[in-house]
């Protein structure tokens, strides 16, 4: 009878092995794929045709300046010379008071926010900074505190903020 | 004999454990299968098209958000958004997108864990499973729709099968997504490939993958993406929508237009959707909405004058520059100040020039200055829409008979 139950757990051990090593055999590994290079970079745009478009202008409180800020980057222009300084700016359609410079613009504009009344609820002042780098022109919008912040927001989620750039 | 038999079994049954072992030992360090893919694209490719609209503020057929949230300013937000049209008469624009909170990436992978004993028998069967388990990505995702000009409204899901039937010079074309990628699996018995199907989840990736590894960093661009890696493409020939003869086009590209923020979402405003997680008042409680109108408000300084010598008076009288005059004559709702300071002027400033102001868009004049005189020479304020003139209170004021000045235009000192 000793011997009996070796040989059961003998055969029990083979035919472990065999099952294990079948469902080993038909296990299968996969290999990650990459198929290209991701989302070019080449484009440029003609300065004529630069426009920024947006509703939702967010400013962001930034920690070390304690300024409220909103930045963003977009399509490098490939023929802007601000040596030339004839260009002209225009936020919903209105040109803003600023210089241009060899590769930038910096400019101030300021919104007065009447109530019902014709009262003047307050003003909020923002500068607004365009720069022309090789590979991408970057905006960014400053102001000084939160109350302007959110009336400029506001102000542009119902005006909208369509920058334009225009020679002359 | 039986010593052979005894030894065989013996031999066998320790061959036996040693292959239970291994298995353990394989199974307890490599339970699942993974298969994480990347599906980039690539730009460069020969005998390829780019299909895009030439309106000037065209609508983009695939539009992208990402708020990466990486300063922590607020949510870490995914939005992926198709524009296209229903009918090949291009009657009304039709918007649907996926919405994800957090980053997809994260989650995405084709792991499975099947069980000690395996849920799958063949790599065949693996694959019906995968094709399964694509779908499963649904419950992590919102949909939204919206038909040209209404509000976003949430959906249970995409309809997956539609043609996106888009307008390419006035040319309807269709687009399904029904393409399939190609792995190579590998195993003891050998190697085999296979095809699995590509869905928007794996669109939703391929996108935010290659944004979040795009060159420039943050910023809002457009950029080429190679429809045809998930899209057939079909041209509207005969009253039907056909392929595209792949002889003449290998790739086809369109523009996506994506914005990739360096900070998280924080108001339903940013939102493709204008919506956020199904709300539409999110991160919205407190925007100011107490005005009524506003204003542009200019303030000009003595740096937006030119200046003509006067030999007689020995100095200057001043006129609004060409840029200056230009830039309120082309501008609307606007609320115009003069600041002149003759303090800080290079200028002995003696007043406004012949019709210096004439027929302009001027609201205030402030003049700031000590013990000076200043004039305002003949039609200098003719036409002009100047309500208030402020001036320090040690300056002597002076208006030609015939400035132009009118009983409406408050004077007073400062």
């Amino acid at each position: 009878m000793t011997k009996l139950w070796h040989y059961v757990v003998l055969i029990c051990l083979i035919v472990g092995g065999i099952v294990c090593g079948s469902l080993y055999i038909t296990d299968y590994t996969t290999q990650s794929s990459i198929i290209g290079d991701g989302f070019s970079t080449e484009y440029e745009t003609n300065l004529e045709n630069f426009t920024y478009n947006s509703t939702s202008i967010v400013f962001y409180e930034n920690e070390e300046s304690s300024d409220y800020e909103f930045t963003t980057n977009k399509d490098a222009v490939d023929n802007f010379d601000g040596l030339k300084n004839d260009y002209s700016l225009t936020i919903n359609s209105n040109i803003v008071n600023g210089t241009w410079g060899n590769g930038y613009f910096l400019g101030t504009q300021t919104y007065i926010f009447y109530d019902i009344y014709g009262e003047t609820i307050t003003e909020a002042t923002y500068t607004i900074s365009l720069k022309f780098y090789v590979d991408k022109t970057e905006l960014s919008l400053t102001c000084e505190d939160s109350e302007q912040a959110e009336y400029l927001s506001s102000y542009f989620t119902n005006y909208g903020f369509k920058l334009k750039i225009k020679g002359e | 004999m039986k010593q052979i038999l005894d030894g065989t079994l013996i031999f066998l049954g320790i061959l036996g454990l040693a292959v239970i072992s291994l298995f353990c030992v394989y199974k307890a360090t490599d339970e699942t299968l993974t298969m994480t893919t990347v599906y980039a694209t690539a730009f460069d490719v020969d005998n390829s098209t780019i299909i895009e609209d030439s309106d000037e503020e065209k609508t983009y057929i695939i539009e992208a958000n990402y708020f990466s949230n990486s300063d922590n300013s607020g949510m870490e937000v995914q939005e992926l958004k198709f524009n296209y049209y229903t009918d090949y008469e291009f009657n009304e624009l039709y918007s649907t997108g996926m919405q994800y909170i957090g980053d997809f990436s994260d989650n995405f992978d084709y792991s499975a864990d099947f069980g000690f004993w395996g849920g799958y028998t063949s790599m065949n069967n693996y694959l019906d499973i995968i094709d399964t388990l694509q779908y499963m990505y649904e419950d992590d995702f919102i949909f939204y729709e919206s038909y040209e000009d209404a509000s976003w409204e949430a959906m249970s899901k995409l309809d997956y099968d539609t043609m996106l039937i888009i307008n390419i010079g006035g040319e309807p074309y269709g687009l399904v997504l029904d393409k399939t990628v190609t792995y190579d699996v590998s195993s003891w018995l050998g190697s085999d490939t296979y095809e699995i199907n590509l869905t928007y989840f794996d669109l939703f990736e391929t996108v935010f993958n290659s944004i979040a590894s795009f060159s420039k960093s943050y910023g809002e661009y457009a950029v080429p993406f190679k429809l045809s890696d998930f899209f057939t493409v079909y041209s509207f020939n005969d009253g039907k929508f056909d392929t595209i003869a792949s002889t003449d086009i290998t790739d086809i590209y369109i523009e996506v237009e994506f914005n990739y923020y360096e900070y998280g979402l924080v108001g339903s405003t940013q939102s493709l959707f204008e919506i956020v997680d199904c709300n539409s008042q999110y991160g919205e409680e407190n925007i100011v909405d107490d005005y009524w109108n506003v204003e542009n408000k200019y303030t000009f300084t003595t740096d937006n004058f030119s200046y003509r010598y006067s030999q007689l008076n020995d100095g200057y009288y001043i006129t609004l520059n060409a840029e200056t005059m230009y830039l309120i004559e082309n501008s609307y709702s606007t609320y115009t100040i003069l600041y002149i300071d003759l303090n800080n002027s290079d200028y002995n400033i003696l007043g406004f020039d012949y019709y210096a102001l004439a027929n302009i868009n001027v609201n205030e004049i402030i003049i700031i200055g000590n013990n000076a005189e200043f004039a305002f020479l003949s039609n200098s304020l003719t036409n002009s829409s100047v309500v208030q003139i402020s001036y320090s209170a040690t300056i002597t004021i002076t208006f030609a008979t015939d400035s132009g000045k009118t009983i409406d235009m408050g004077v007073s000192i400062i």
